[in-house]
């Protein structure tokens, strides 16, 4: 089973329902800290969100820029105001009464892991360096779709309901606070809170927003990379179909996180490219064996007819599709990178085997299955492979990981080819351009018109596995299969930037943001407590990050019009340009 | 056809002959291979795992220093049409079988550069051999 970002946000939420029904005890410091590590945990969530310009304030479903920006100010100052109360409290302080503080805890811990796992999303091991290539790669499906319009609104919909739901159970905590450091931190925490929550129109707004719009937030996944488990003895078709899920998830995480290094990584050469190609292939064509064998049991079995009509569907693409991964391996008999004894294997070249081997032993009718000749079998009867409706759901989910999978390290291996070709680093063996025999060297520079043969190839390899993982990600969603997750990210892709006109551009990390409710802070710090005094000092630091909220947003987008490139992950932008 | 490949692979004296003749016997594989990969369903992973070996194998011999420059054209050696899976599968991997001792002998008798590039070519027609091993075998030596 998948797991998706519900999976967190969803006991999180309970856990806030459940504070907040807590109306007895003291609020001592130890409260305060683990309230300010929910606060905190919420607002690292709208850090994520895309260039604020990006979402569309005109846009029913949209996320205003400016709310997101308030929202975020709002909760980081809340939630400084409380950790700084507990830290001055110190670690003697002691430990907390309030029945609250166990589900706050509980609820920062959900929020905070929900939210790492978005960012890296490796099995949770010994503790060691974080590359910043992991982070990239563990980004990939929050950052294509976390600057979609529905997600940013339902995330913002999300919070703002925690927010609106903590204020005033704050603010009702100073009442019982057990000291005045922490009254005050608590006093300042649900103003902060109560501008986080936003205009009464403004939750309206959220409360309106489109069911599934919601339902897209949740289901975004969170996939654990798990260890590698390399098929050894004969599995079970349950077995094999978790090993795929398995599997894939790794190779879908090791090809997005080599990708920003493919230009100069030694593992980024024909060698490799060469080894995903044949496996792709292969992986494709055991596919669509097992669809067509699924197809057909589903009309054995007179099941769901929109079932078994996808699944026809899915087997035809997968018929078209795998021909052309094939002629991404044909194509690399012609082309190479280099001396072959100095190439490194990729991790997925290193690992894809085991997507080759599981593939086959779902697909041929033997469960020792291998590509050499000895282990060949025919395909599997539709009656073994899939006895009943489950057993063509949990078949269907994992030939569903597999075409995602193959999708991304299509995308990816297509732009770092892209890269090495741009490069110079493509060759063709001489004697292959079937030219003057006599050229003194063994190798030459790929020509430009091959290189555009060798990307054309991808491209429509790409294309039609785009199709294919299209069908599945239908299929799934329509019918609730465990792999449904898979397709958040192309159902709700983010915003693409359209033609740019050359415009010179400025350095939006030069711009400072002041810092949130200096208005605010300071009648604090005069020990102002008259209300409408202190709104009208929150009015003024709302307008403040507005206006620096819009301006950021401008300067976005005129430093968008002159890069010409949309602030996305790149790979996920190549993803799109093969869906 | 795959059989005259074999003798002059059999017949090669000298490493440079016979890094010349393995080149091309691994190319009549890859064609062999690419073009038997979509007959038989069963046999698809097979035909496509064999011309991915013949192409490292290729590739490897490619990067001995003692190979001509440049080879030129190569007229890679086939199946004759009309052949079964049987006699394909025969054929590939006897001349996988026989590429990897050559090669392996030919590693022997060189220095560094080339002795890399042959026992990796070796590596490559071994597996070769392996894949087309009905008893899932090689049959090579070590």
């Amino acid at each position: 089973m998948t797991a998706v970002l519900g999976d967190f946000l969803g006991p999180a939420a309970e856990h806030i329902a459940r504070a907040t029904a807590c109306s007895d005890g003291q609020a001592d410091a130890g409260l305060a800290g683990e309230l300010g590590r929910v606060i905190a945990a919420l607002g690292r969530y709208l850090g994520d969100l895309a260039v604020p310009d990006e979402a569309r304030p005109d846009a029913p479903d949209s996320a205003s820029p400016l709310a997101t920006a308030r929202t975020r100010q709002a909760l980081r100052r809340s939630a400084l105001t409380l950790r700084q109360a507990a830290r001055t409290a110190g670690p003697a302080s002691p430990p907390a009464t309030h029945p609250a503080t166990g589900h706050l805890a509980a609820a920062a811990t959900q929020l905070a892991a929900g939210h790492d796992l978005l960012l890296d999303r490796r099995d949770p091991g010994p503790p060691g360096p974080r590359t910043s290539a992991s982070a990239r790669a563990g980004r990939f499906y929050w950052a294509a779709t976390a600057g979609s319009a529905p997600v940013a609104a339902a995330l913002l919909a999300e919070i703002t309901g925690h927010a609106r739901a903590l204020a005033p159970w704050t603010a009702q905590l100073t009442g019982a606070a057990a000291s005045d450091e922490t009254r005050a931190a608590l006093h300042d925490a649900a103003r902060w809170l109560y501008t986080a929550a936003g205009s009464a129109s403004a939750w309206q707004q959220h409360r309106s927003l489109p069911p599934g719009a919601r339902a897209a937030l949740y289901e975004i996944p969170v996939l654990l990379i798990p260890a590698r488990r390399p098929p050894g003895r004969p599995e079970t078709t349950g077995e094999l179909c978790d090993g795929i899920a398995g599997t894939a998830a790794r190779l879908r995480h090791a090809a997005v996180e080599l990708a920003p290094d493919a230009l100069t990584s030694p593992a980024a050469s024909a060698l490799s490219w060469r080894r995903h190609a044949r496996a792709t292939a292969i992986t494709t064509h055991a596919s669509y064996l097992i669809l067509r064998a699924l197809a057909a049991r589903a009309t054995q079995l007179g099941i769901d007819p929109a079932l078994r009509d996808q699944l026809i569907r899915a087997a035809r693409l997968s018929a078209a599709a795998w021909p052309a991964q094939r002629a991404t391996g044909h194509i690399w008999d012609r082309f190479t990178t280099g001396d072959p004894g100095h190439a490194q294997l990729t991790p997925v070249a290193a690992e894809i085997d085991d997507l080759v081997l599981r593939a086959g032993r779902l697909a041929y009718h033997n469960p020792g299955w291998a590509p050499g000749l000895a282990q060949a079998a025919p395909p599997r009867k539709p009656h073994r492979l899939a006895p009943a409706l489950r057993d063509i759901r949990s078949v269907a989910a994992a030939v569903h990981h597999a075409a995602d999978a193959i999708t991304i390290i299509g995308a990816a291996d297509r732009e770092a080819i892209e890269q090495a070709a741009q490069a110079g680093r493509v060759y063709m063996p001489a004697w292959t351009l079937a030219v003057d025999s006599d050229l003194p060297y063994r190798y030459v520079r790929c020509p430009p018109r091959h290189a555009r043969r060798l990307l054309t190839t991808y491209d429509n390899a790409n294309r039609s596995a785009a199709a294919l993982t299209a069908s599945l990600d239908e299929l799934a969603v329509s019918h609730d299969l465990s792999s449904a997750a898979l397709a958040a990210p192309r159902r709700n892709p983010a915003p693409r930037s359209g033609n740019q006109p050359d415009v010179p551009g400025t350095d939006l990390a030069a711009i400072s943001i002041p810092e949130a409710g200096q208005v605010g802070k300071m009648l604090h710090d005069l020990r102002i407590s008259e209300p409408t005094m202190l709104t009208r000092a929150d009015l003024a630091d709302a307008t403040a990050l507005d206006l620096i909220a819009e301006a950021t947003a401008q300067a976005s987008r005129r430093n968008d019009l002159s890069t010409g490139s949309p602030r996305r992950l790149h790979v996920g932008q190549s993803r799109g340009r093969t869906n | 056809m795959l059989e005259e490949t074999e003798g002059a692979l059999r017949g090669a004296a000298g490493l440079p002959e016979l890094l010349a003749t393995s080149l091309a016997a691994f190319e009549g594989i890859r064609v062999t291979a690419r073009a038997w990969e979509d007959r038989v369903p069963e046999l698809v992973a097979t035909f496509m795992t064999v011309a991915d070996a013949a192409v490292e194998g290729r590739e490897a011999v490619a990067s001995a220093p003692s190979l001509a420059r440049a080879p030129g054209c190569l007229p890679p050696g086939r199946v004759a049409a009309g052949a079964d899976v049987p006699e394909v599968t025969g054929a590939l991997g006897a001349l996988g079988m026989l590429l990897s001792r050559r090669l392996a002998d030919g590693a022997a008798t060189t220095a560094a550069g080339d002795r890399g590039a042959c026992l990796a070519a070796a590596a490559a027609a071994r597996r070769i051999s392996a894949l087309m091993a009905s008893d899932g075998h090689d049959g090579c030596p070590g």
